[in-house]
């Protein structure tokens, strides 16, 4: 095994067990060593989080080691981010996704975790908070040009507001112009098809696939 | 107290609110090792008690080292150890609830104490349809094992959408007590005990205290935490306005199992912690422990169940409080499987201090999807269960978890059933032959487990 990938190895174990500092050791020793940092994202840290990912789906590991792993990740980001070349940097952006929880609900367990997921899944988050007022999503999703639109509701009360962000995205003649996607513990499947959501996450697990295939689907439209 | 825990909220350390989250991660896990409690999934309901008062103690050491967290200052509210111990000790450990002769004694729960747990029942939050409202509710109230009733939320007020927030829930609020009031007297229970309004905002709750017509001093309210140990001004106030009208205040705990506290024990500890704090913010007298499971929305599994049984045990051998079960099923109404896991959770309570309500089937998240035949159920189970030791009930409750472990496990979601148009007939409020079939068969099954129940 050559240095790099040894270094590469113990970049990715140091985020899966959450080590911030082991992890950002690592990072400095690729980059002296020359290594691109571009990879370095691309083949050490994404597939870290992405495994972090899959234990969480199956309940291996907790939020709190979600967390932790997420945290190392960003502090390494913070350290590479400067390195990579501008051209490099939108390959790693898979899209830009504007989250929040619905207005009227203050409940945003859930809604963290799927932006930290997406997060570590590439794409460039903007988490508006819980309460979010209806067209603070479209007002959001237009100025930072997002690819989705995220809402979470939990309280079964807060979901008519779902359909208020749908409802004001049609009379801006914008609703073609983003995905939405709907999530949390009051939205079911079938709440989500009948209110015209493009995509619905049981899960954070699910909520990021289905997002990387809307972005994907979306990208061959153009 | 209230002018301290406004003192407090603002005296208190700032601290962001993800920083908080982070210092109540890293005590918990501190605590876990500190008290070497570990979780053995055999030992569902545990016979141990120092394993109970360890988590006890570690939860008691959370609420003084970290204390909770007021979203609306963005400041920790810490609390002294003497403050603490004369809450505990100040508190009453029996109440009347209801009225006349529908009136009910609640009394603090020992462990394996042979006295029947009260039986709050009711759709808990779960949307229900404004047409079958009363019939909802009557399907509940008109049970025999049933001490007290919670209501639903109504999905609509004449026809228009209730949304959290809006003037509506006023009415939705008004709406909403008027017509449980109005099942109760139907069923001649004019009496009984109306633990809270389901509506959302603390504003509507409010309005819904009324000597006349709305929530009496005999009622409850119930006030929430946030995931995890959080509250806000909001809802300290409601609790205040709440003792102002002489309603007696629920503490109603939502802790999420895999989340901040991780696995089983550390999510028992922030249980035990967010008992002492729903006691010391709000001044609970009765205090709802509504656990759920991170993917399954259910408090009925393996893993949820140790929580619930160590939790109430700590708090039964270490305090007056009076705690209930907030029975949360993965499975929905008209199948076998939810009441194989209202069974589990019914008798897991039941010998565990704690008292029952609920059910809030498939994790309330379907509308229509409450009725009142599991909650009976739920009800004869946990009543007749007083008769068991912990051991024995372990054994059946590891028999009755075994049926439907299998598919929480490949489903990690709620999973719907049927609604209550076609598990009732709305005209009589009695359950259709096939639902009640399915509730007999279970009930032989349960008798053939060991439940002492009545044929």
């Amino acid at each position: 095994m050559s240095e790099k990938d040894t270094l590469c190895k113990k970049l990715f174990n140091a985020i899966v067990d959450g080590d911030s500092d082991a992890a950002r050791e690592a990072v400095e020793k690729l980059l002296n060593l020359g290594v691109d940092a571009y990879s370095i994202v691309k083949e050490c840290m994404i597939p870290a989080m992405k495994l972090v990912g899959d234990k969480f789906a199956k309940l291996e590991i907790f939020l709190p080691e979600v967390m932790m792993a997420a945290e190392a990740f960003e502090k390494c980001m913070k350290l590479i981010e400067p390195k990579i070349l501008a051209e490099k940097k939108s390959e790693l952006v898979v899209g830009k996704v504007v989250i929040g929880t619905i207005q009227g609900d203050i409940h945003d367990l859930g809604k963290n975790i799927v932006a930290l997921m997406l997060r570590a899944a590439g794409f460039e988050v903007y988490d508006l908070g819980r309460d979010v007022p209806v067209a603070e999503f479209v007002k959001k999703a237009k100025e930072v040009d997002a690819d989705i639109i995220a809402i979470s509701a939990l309280l079964s009360t807060s979901l008519p507001y779902v359909k208020d962000v749908i409802k004001l995205l049609k009379e801006l003649n914008l609703r073609d112009k983003y995905i939405l996607m709907v999530g949390g513990g009051a939205v079911t499947r079938e709440w989500a098809k009948e209110v015209g959501a493009d995509g619905y996450g049981e899960n954070a697990d699910e909520a990021v696939k289905v997002a990387l295939e809307l972005i994907e689907k979306k990208r061959k439209k153009k | 107290m209230y002018l301290d825990i406004v003192d407090k909220s603002e005296q208190g350390p700032y601290i962001e609110e993800r920083d908080f989250d982070k210092l109540l991660i890293c005590k918990v896990k501190e605590l876990i090792r500190e008290y070497e409690i570990t979780y053995d999934p055999e030992e569902v309901i545990p016979s141990d008690n120092t394993l109970a008062n360890d988590v006890w103690r570690a939860g008691y050491r959370l609420l003084l080292e970290v204390g909770g967290y007021n979203i609306s200052t963005r400041r920790r509210i810490v609390f002294d150890d003497s403050e603490v111990k004369s809450a505990l000790k100040n508190i009453p450990d029996s109440i009347v609830i209801g009225q006349g002769c529908d009136a009910r004694v609640m009394k603090h729960r020992r462990v394996e104490d042979t006295e029947q747990p009260i039986i709050e029942a009711g759709p808990t939050g779960t949307l229900v349809s404004e047409d079958i409202y009363l019939e909802t509710m009557i399907s509940f109230a008109q049970e025999d094992y049933i001490d007290a009733v919670g209501s639903g939320s109504l999905k609509t007020f004449n026809g228009r959408e209730v949304k959290v927030g809006s003037p509506l829930e006023l009415r939705a609020a008004a709406k909403i007590i008027s017509l449980t009031r109005e099942a109760l007297r139907i069923v001649n229970k004019p009496g009984l005990h109306i633990n809270d309004v389901a509506v959302t905002t603390p504003w509507a709750k409010m309005v819904a205290i009324s000597e006349d017509w709305g929530i009496r001093r005999t009622d409850g309210i119930l006030v929430a935490q946030m995931v995890e140990l959080k509250t806000s001004y909001e809802h300290i106030a409601l609790a205040e306005f709440a003792h102002k009208h002489g309603v007696i205040v629920g503490n109603l705990m939502t802790p999420i199992w895999g989340s901040y506290g991780g696995g089983s024990p550390g999510t028992a500890i922030i249980s035990v912690a967010e008992h002492i704090f729903g006691l010391l913010a709000y001044k609970s007298l009765k205090h709802y422990l509504s656990l759920t499971h991170i993917f399954n929305c259910n408090n009925t599994g393996r893993e949820t169940l140790w929580v619930i049984s160590v939790v109430g045990q700590a708090i039964a051998n270490n305090s007056k409080m009076i705690t209930l079960h907030d029975c949360y099923t993965a499975t929905g109404p008209g199948t076998k499987t939810i009441l194989y896991e209202v069974a589990a959770g019914a008798i897991t309570s039941a010998v565990s201090g704690l008292h029952g309500t609920g059910v809030g089937s498939a994790g309330g998240k379907f509308i229509d999807q409450e009725t009142g035949l599991e909650c009976r159920l739920y009800g004869e189970v946990a009543k007749h269960s007083v008769k068991l030791r912990r051991s024995d009930a372990n054994e059946i409750v590891k028999k009755l978890i075994s049926k439907y472990e299998d598919l929480l496990r490949r489903e990690r979601r709620a999973i719907p059933g049927k609604s209550f148009r076609e598990l009732y007939d709305i005209k009589t409020v009695k359950p259709v032959r096939e639902w009640l079939k399915l509730y007999n068969e279970v009930k032989r099954e349960l008798i053939d487990l060991g439940i002492p129940l009545p044929e």
